[in-house]
């Protein structure tokens, strides 16, 4: 009785339900998740503060280190949107006739399913081994665990928890991220894995089980559509090939994956939602 | 014993904050300190109280495992443990020396980093003298850099509590 009353015990009852905690969440069982969400839901709109803060001042800051080649740029950029202009008219032509073209075919619109949802990022990790950030968007505005999350340039990661204002991302550069991607120009797929070593730097692992496979330098890299636990329209740019190495037992190779996304700098994000069957058939 | 829940629950709430924002946008080669981890350790040494130790390290690991964490106790688990063992080094022999903090932090934070490291490593083997060299001691050099501020923190934040222990005594 006594020791049912000491301080040892509680020690170990504590520490045998942050064990069963660990357990139970790390099977990918959503009963602990309003657990996550009580402090981001208190405390979300400080941090989101702060982080904008943070972006203020990093802007000022790389505003007055660049002045000197705003001029240059500009020119450069003038000449730049002119030849845009004239290739936008070109793309138009195409474009329409893409659209009559998968209408004739009857081809499926891969981003047709899938709903839009802007997120600010307000935390990012708070450790220095992980790379799991926190946007201002839960299922109040619609997103669930396992929704891809996009930037306008190419594939950021997706939604481990989503919380009711806020969810949590892991971006394909964690360690614990691995994704399905092909190549764009021969279709091999492969799996696009975070590392340790490149997280730093914002670079991803690719493993080429293959060895006849015919890779280069700088080629595309995109998602292949073939996850199965979380579904991702296929053809979302993740990023080109930077490098290829040997393994260190010499017997097979590997790539590394710059991102088409820039993780250092990122602060807004877009999530693809599913649309909702009712939706759907409304349509 | 309000004043302590007090004092403790806001420095946490803050440094949890400020970790996960705008920390991030002064990293040094990457790395950024754990502020909350150093605020568990000279918190602990400086009370010398076990219970209390661990319920810090405990509180600011869930704090830590509800902002970033994917899975929920890992953090917890290692900060429950790190106040424990911290709390638990003598306090009469080393009363309120810098040094003894840097020194403690420079040990804690080898070793809480080194199972982070584990953990990892369990999952996707690395390069350990690569993590060890850019990562480890990278963030334990800042963390003992951190701690020196922090020891000045908790030692007013002792002095306050001591002062509130003593006011509430009736005789």
């Amino acid at each position: 009785m006594r020791f049912l009353k000491s301080k040892l015990f509680l020690l170990l009852v504590t520490t045998l339900l942050l064990l069963v905690a660990l357990g139970v969440t790390s099977a990918h069982v959503d009963s602990l998740g309003w657990f996550s969400d009580i402090f981001n839901t208190v405390l979300f709109p400080l941090q989101k503060l702060l982080t904008a803060a943070g972006n203020g001042i990093e802007e000022t800051v790389s505003f007055f280190a660049e002045t000197g080649t705003l001029r240059k740029e500009n020119e450069r950029l003038r000449s730049e949107v002119e030849e845009l202009k004239k290739e936008i008219q070109e793309l138009n032509k195409y474009r329409k006739e893409n659209d009559d073209l998968k209408k004739a075919l009857n081809l499926k619109d891969e981003f047709k399913d899938f709903e839009y949802v802007g997120a600010n990022i307000i935390a990012k990790d708070m450790g220095n081994w992980f790379n799991v950030f926190t946007i201002d968007a839960g299922t109040a505005d619609g997103v669930e665990k396992y929704n891809p999350v996009i930037t306008g340039s190419g594939f950021v990661g997706k939604v481990i928890s989503a919380g009711r204002y806020t969810s949590k991302v892991i971006s394909i550069i964690d360690v614990d991220s691995a994704i399905s991607a092909r190549l764009s120009k021969s279709g091999y797929v492969f799996t696009v894995k975070g590392d340790l070593s490149f997280q730093g730097e914002g670079l991803c692992r690719m493993d080429i089980t293959d060895a006849s496979t015919d890779i280069a330098v700088g080629d595309e890299v995109e998602t292949s559509g073939l996850n199965d636990l979380f579904p991702v329209p296929k053809g979302i740019l993740i990023g080109s090939v930077k490098e290829i190495r040997r393994t260190r037992d010499g017997l097979g190779r590997y790539a590394i994956i710059q991102p088409a996304v820039n993780f250092r700098n990122l602060d807004k994000v877009i999530v693809l939602k599913y649309k909702s069957k009712t939706q759907e058939i409304m349509e | 014993m309000k004043t302590k829940i007090f004092y403790v629950g806001i420095c946490l709430a803050v440094l949890t904050v400020i970790q996960s924002s705008i920390l991030n946008y002064i990293k040094i080669f990457g790395i950024k300190p754990n502020l909350v981890a150093v605020f568990v350790i000279c918190y602990s040494l400086i009370r010398g109280n076990m219970v209390e130790g661990a319920a810090t390290g405990l509180f600011a690991g869930l704090l830590q495992d509800m902002v970033s964490g994917k899975v929920i106790g890992l953090y917890s688990l290692i900060g429950m443990f790190l106040g424990l063992a911290l709390s638990s080094v003598n306090r009469r022999l080393y009363r309120d020396n810098v040094i003894v903090t840097v020194f403690f932090t420079i040990v804690a934070t080898l070793c809480y980093e080194t199972l982070f490291a584990f953990y990892v490593y369990l999952k996707q083997p690395f390069n350990p003298v690569e993590a060890i060299l850019y990562r480890i001691l990278p963030i334990t050099a800042y963390n003992s850099v951190v701690s020196i501020l922090f020891h000045i923190i908790c030692s007013r934040i002792n002095v306050r509590i001591e002062n509130s222990v003593k006011s509430a005594r009736k005789f």
